[in-house]
């Protein structure tokens, strides 16, 4: 069946960046590129455009997860059976963007994650965010009993049927991860890890990861984690609403 | 005369109750999503201090000694005005953030409103 595919990449003040992502995209996939300008007050929103993407700019900061939502939004309205999100920092190499979709399809799943952990990566992480991660796998291992080897990662290919959810204001804007994966694996969605190359944070980068903020991260996703079991079902989620991939669309 | 004025057994356990209320309280906002986890984690702090208070009274006595406050109950007074500053000065950034926030909406909104009319009115054919 024919699909139809949109790109989001979120991105703040990452002029130096956005740039060679979208090229590199563009080398592996004809999909239109939408670029989410997070307020940045550089020149993210014109390098976007000048590189063929289409840009939403946002008139205030609302942070990466809010950000990306209103891709979704868009993608959305326009009848997208395919998302593929991205960084816009470069991290996420677009040449693992065919071989997401590809398990979209073959493996029959709603959501397809690009994981940076595997045999053939050269991907190294410091000591710090790595404590975080394990924590993150054994708590979802824990509520999920399945095993997610890249719960953090920002390099996802949705399919169609989880955006009813991902629009809805039951979708976390505030850090969407590991609480999202829990959230989808309970309501039964289909949901595979692929190996994707991942590039290492560009040096001086001033990233999620620093100061506070990754103490906040581990108690936020902790509480969202733990208040989701006495949450009732989110209805985007709710069985009967999902719109399955299988049979004819 | 200072003497060091501990809780009884009693105000202890009307506290603890008090306690757990409070984060029963919290958790039940949290989860019907009428409170944001960002100012849930700073109120399940603080209920959480006070928990931890009222089921270890001599905290509050060791705490007392260290910071040479004799009286149990001053200290208190002071940790709770203390904690209510500092949430009130934090309450104070979020506001002015969202101000901000507002303003540049508002201007958004009206120039879009003013751009639409404007090509209402010329068949679309004039600059921005």
């Amino acid at each position: 069946m024919k699909h139809s595919t949109l790109v989001v990449i979120p991105a703040r003040n990452e002029g130096a960046r956005i740039g060679a992502v979208i090229a590199a995209i563009r080398r592996v996939s004809a999909a239109p590129i939408l670029v989410i300008d997070d307020c940045s007050t550089d020149d993210t929103a014109a390098v976007a455009r000048g590189a063929g993407a289409r840009v939403i700019s946002l008139p205030v900061n609302l942070g990466y997860g809010a950000a990306l939502q209103t891709g979704f939004m868009v993608a959305r309205d326009a009848g997208a059976t395919r998302v593929v999100q991205l960084d816009a920092d470069g991290q996420h190499d677009a040449a693992s963007i065919p071989d997401l979709l590809a398990a979209l399809e073959t493996g029959d799943a709603e959501l397809v994650i690009g994981c940076r952990f595997h045999p053939e990566s050269d991907y190294r992480m410091g000591a710090v965010r790595g404590a975080g991660l394990t924590l993150f796998r054994v708590l979802l291992r824990l509520l999920t009993g399945r095993r997610f080897s890249d719960p953090t990662s920002g390099f996802k290919a949705w399919s169609g049927a989880a955006l009813p959810f991902l629009t809805s204001a039951f979708y976390p804007v505030d850090y969407p991860d590991a609480d999202v994966l829990h959230l989808l694996h309970r309501a039964g969605f289909c949901i595979i890890e692929v190996p994707a190359r991942f590039h290492p944070s560009p040096p001086g980068k001033r990233t999620l990861h620093s100061g506070l903020q990754p103490v906040y991260y581990v108690i936020k996703m902790l509480l969202s984690l733990f208040i989701n079991l006495i949450r009732p079902v989110p209805p985007p989620l709710r069985a009967g609403t999902i719109a399955r991939k299988h049979g004819n669309e | 005369m200072n003497e060091f004025i501990a809780p009884s057994a009693q105000q202890h356990l009307a506290m603890t109750v008090v306690a757990i209320l409070f984060l029963a309280l919290v958790i039940m906002l949290v989860r019907r999503r009428v409170m944001r986890e960002d100012f849930a984690i700073l109120w399940l702090g603080i209920g959480g201090a006070i928990l931890l208070v009222s089921l270890f009274p001599d905290l509050l006595a060791a705490l007392a000694a260290v910071t040479g406050i004799v009286e149990v109950r001053s200290l208190v007074f002071l940790l709770g005005i203390f904690a209510l500053l500092m949430i009130a000065l934090y309450l104070t950034v979020v506001v002015t953030r969202q101000q901000q926030a507002i303003i540049r909406l508002t201007r958004e909104v009206a120039r879009l409103n003013e751009r639409a009319h404007r090509e209402n009115d010329s068949g679309g054919n004039e600059p921005v």
